[in-house]
C-alpha cells in the first residue's frame, strides 16, 4: 500500500521540524508521564497547552498508554506489505493558480504567503 | 427541533444522471469548491476549498444535488460527533443519545429524511458506527476503491469515503457512483483488476442461498446482551434465507483497537502538522517567532480530542518509543490481516455486531476518552486489514438501534451488499 495522494498529502516535506524521531530527556520511564512530559511532547508537536490541559492530559495519558502497552503481547509478524510505486510522466499539468492557492491565507503579500519571522 | 446535523447548508446543483432528483449530503471533511469545508474544527471555520474532491465531482456528474455539509467529530476524531467545534448532533432515531461518529451528521440527515443519501468517511468505523446508531445503512469500501483526493486527511493508510443510505440497495447505488480509480490518488485500484466489477446496485438481490458466514467470537465477547440478542436474531433470519454460519476465533482482534489508535494517532500527528495558520487556518497575527506563533494558532484552533491525539501520536513516533508502540502496532496490523485472510478461506462474509453497545447518552463518554476508544473494538479491525464492510440496521436492543456488520474479503463489496440486502 502506498500512502500518498491529493494536494493535502503532498505538503508534508515542509514540516520536517515536526517529523518523527524526536528525542526525550533521558531517564524518562513508561510510568512517568507527568505534566512536564506532556509539556515536552506539546512543544515538539507545536501545540501550546494551558495548565488545566497539561494536568488533564497527564492523567489520561497514563491510562491510555498503559492500555497501548498490551501491544507487548503481539507476536512479531512477518508479512510483506504489498507496496508498489505509482509513477506518472514528469510533465507539466494544470494546477491551482496563485490567487486560488492564496485565497485561504490569513496574510499574503506580493503573491506570496506571509508568515511570522523564523527565529 | 434542530438536530444540528449540518454545519453549512448550501445547495450545490449537479448535472443530469442516475442521481438526478436525489439529495446527497456531504461530510464536512470532503472538499467542495466554493463552499466552506471545516472538518468540524475552529481551525478551518473560514476555509473555502478552491477545488472539488473527486467523490464530489462524481456526485455532481451523476446529477445529485448537495444540500449541505454535515457535522462531524473534529477532523473525524471521535465516536459520538460531540467533539465538533460546531456543537453536538442529536440522534433522530434515539433522542437524547449521540448519533455515533465521526460521520454523525451524515447518518442523522439520512435517518431524519432531511437528505436522501449522504457521504461519510470511515477511518476506524466512522461510517458504520453512526449508521448503526441511527438505524441506517453505511458502507466502508475496500481501501483504494474510492478516491481520497480532496478528503482532508486524518490517517491516510486507514480511511475511505463511504455511502450512507436508508437501504442497502441505495447505499450500493451511491457506492457505484463514487467508486473507481483516480490518477490524483495513487492508492486507488481498479476493481476490475481484482476479479470483480462495479455493478454494486445489481448485487443487492438478497440472495444468500448457500452463503457461508463466519462469526468471530472475539467480537461478541464484550458486547451488551441486548446487542448480542439482536445479532443472533439477524443470523437466524439469514439462515432462514438459506445461509449457514460457523463460529471462528481470530485472536489478533483482541489487539485491534490499541493498534488502530497508535497508527491513527501517529498518522494524525504528521497530517495535522500542515495547520499552521499561514496557508490556511486560524491565525491571530501573534507576536513572536514561527514556532511560538504556530503553537499558539494550534492552541486556539484545535479542540481537546485533536490535541490529545496529536500529542499521543507524537509520543508514539518519538525516539525510544517508536519500536514499543508504532512498530508493535504495525505487527498487530499484519497479524489482523493474516487472521482475516485465513477466515475467508472458509467463509464468504464475516458477521458481528457493528457496535458492541447501543448509543451512548449525550455527554456520557466525553470525559473518558478510553471508554470512547474501546467502543470501536468491532469496526477498527476492518480498517487495519483494508477490507470492505457494511452496517445494516437489525432492529432495537432495549429500544435503541442496533447494527449488524458484515465484512468481506478485499474488493468483495458485492458479497457484503448481497448479504446485507437480505436484511435491509
Amino acid at each position: 500500500m502506498v500512502v500518498s495522494g491529493g494536494i493535502f498529502s503532498e505538503s508534508e516535506s515542509r514540516t520536517e521540524t515536526l517529523s518523527a524521531r524526536k528525542t526525550f530527556p533521558t531517564g524518562m520511564s513508561d510510568s512517568d508521564v507527568g505534566p512536564e512530559t506532556v509539556e515536552h511532547i506539546a512543544e515538539l508537536a507545536r501545540v501550546e497547552l494551558d495548565e488545566e490541559e497539561r494536568t488533564l492530559f497527564a492523567e489520561q495519558f497514563e491510562d491510555i498508554l498503559s492500555y497501548f502497552e498490551t501491544l507487548d503481547e503481539v507476536p512479531e509478524t512477518d508479512r510483506e506489505p504489498e507496496l508498489t510505486n505509482v509513477m506518472r510522466p514528469d510533465e507539466r499539468r494544470q494546477s491551482l493558480d496563485q490567487d486560488e492557492a492564496l485565497q485561504n491565507a490569513p496574510e499574503a503579500e506580493d503573491g506570496q504567503f506571509k508568515g511570522p519571522r523564523v527565529s | 427541533m434542530s438536530l444540528n446535523a449540518y454545519i453549512t447548508e448550501a445547495r450545490i446543483e449537479g448535472g443530469d444522471g442516475p442521481l438526478a432528483s436525489k439529495t446527497v449530503a456531504v461530510k464536512d471533511n470532503i472538499s467542495t469548491e466554493g463552499v466552506r469545508t471545516t472538518c468540524g474544527s475552529a481551525m478551518l471555520a473560514e476555509y473555502v476549498p478552491p477545488y472539488d474532491a473527486t467523490a464530489v465531482e462524481r456526485l455532481l456528474d451523476a446529477g445529485a444535488t448537495i444540500p449541505g455539509k454535515t457535522n462531524m467529530d473534529e477532523f473525524g476524531m471521535g465516536t459520538t460527533t460531540e467533539t465538533s467545534a460546531f456543537g453536538p448532533v442529536e440522534n433522530p432515531a434515539a433522542p437524547g443519545h449521540v448519533p455515533g461518529g465521526s460521520s454523525g451528521g451524515s447518518a442523522a440527515v439520512v435517518a431524519s429524511g432531511a437528505a436522501d443519501l449522504a457521504l461519510g468517511t470511515d477511518t476506524g468505523g466512522s461510517v458504520r458506527c453512526p449508521a448503526a446508531f441511527c438505524g441506517v445503512v453505511g458502507i466502508k469500501p475496500t481501501y483504494g476503491l474510492v478516491s481520497r483526493y480532496g478528503l482532508i486527511a486524518y490517517a491516510n493508510s486507514l480511511e475511505q469515503i463511504g455511502p450512507i443510505a436508508p437501504s442497502v440497495a441505495e447505499a450500493a447505488e451511491l457506492l457505484e457512483v463514487i467508486a473507481g480509480p483516480d490518477d490524483r490518488d495513487a492508492t486507488t485500484h481498479d476493481a476490475r483488476d481484482h476479479g470483480t466489477d462495479y455493478e454494486f446496485g445489481a448485487a443487492a438481490d438478497g440472495d444468500v442461498e448457500g452463503m457461508e458466514i463466519g462469526v468471530p467470537t472475539e467480537l461478541l465477547d464484550g458486547a451488551d446482551e441486548a446487542v448480542v440478542d439482536q445479532f443472533w436474531a439477524a443470523i437466524d433470519e439469514l439462515e432462514a434465507e438459506g445461509a449457514s454460519y460457523h463460529e471462528i476465533s481470530l485472536p489478533s482482534l483482541e489487539h485491534a483497537v490499541e493498534a488502530y489508535y497508535v497508527i491513527a494517532m501517529s498518522e494524525a500527528s504528521s497530517n495535522l502538522a500542515r495547520f499552521d495558520g499561514v496557508r490556511y487556518g486560524t491565525s491571530g497575527g501573534y507576536d513572536g517567532n514561527w514556532n511560538e506563533t504556530f503553537a499558539r494558532s494550534r492552541e486556539e484552533g484545535f479542540g481537546e480530542e485533536v490535541k490529545r491525539r496529536i500529542l499521543l501520536g507524537t509520543y508514539a513516533l518519538s525516539a525510544g518509543y517508536h519500536d514499543k508502540y508504532y512498530k508493535k502496532a504495525q505487527d498487530a496490523r499484519a497479524w489482523v490481516q493474516g487472521d482475516f485472510d485465513a477466515a475467508f478461506e472458509d467463509a464468504d462474509v464475516l458477521a458481528s455486531p457493528t457496535m458492541p453497545i447501543t448509543p451512548f447518552e449525550m455527554g456520557e463518554s466525553l470525559d473518558d476518552p478510553l471508554k470512547m476508544y474501546l467502543a470501536d473494538a468491532n469496526t477498527t479491525p476492518v480498517n487495519l486489514a483494508n477490507l470492505p464492510a457494511i452496517s445494516v440496521p437489525i432492529g432495537d436492543g432495549s429500544g435503541l438501534p442496533v447494527g449488524l456488520q458484515l465484512v468481506g474479503p478485499a474488493f468483495g463489496e458485492k458479497q457484503i451488499i448481497r448479504a446485507g440486502s437480505a436484511l435491509a
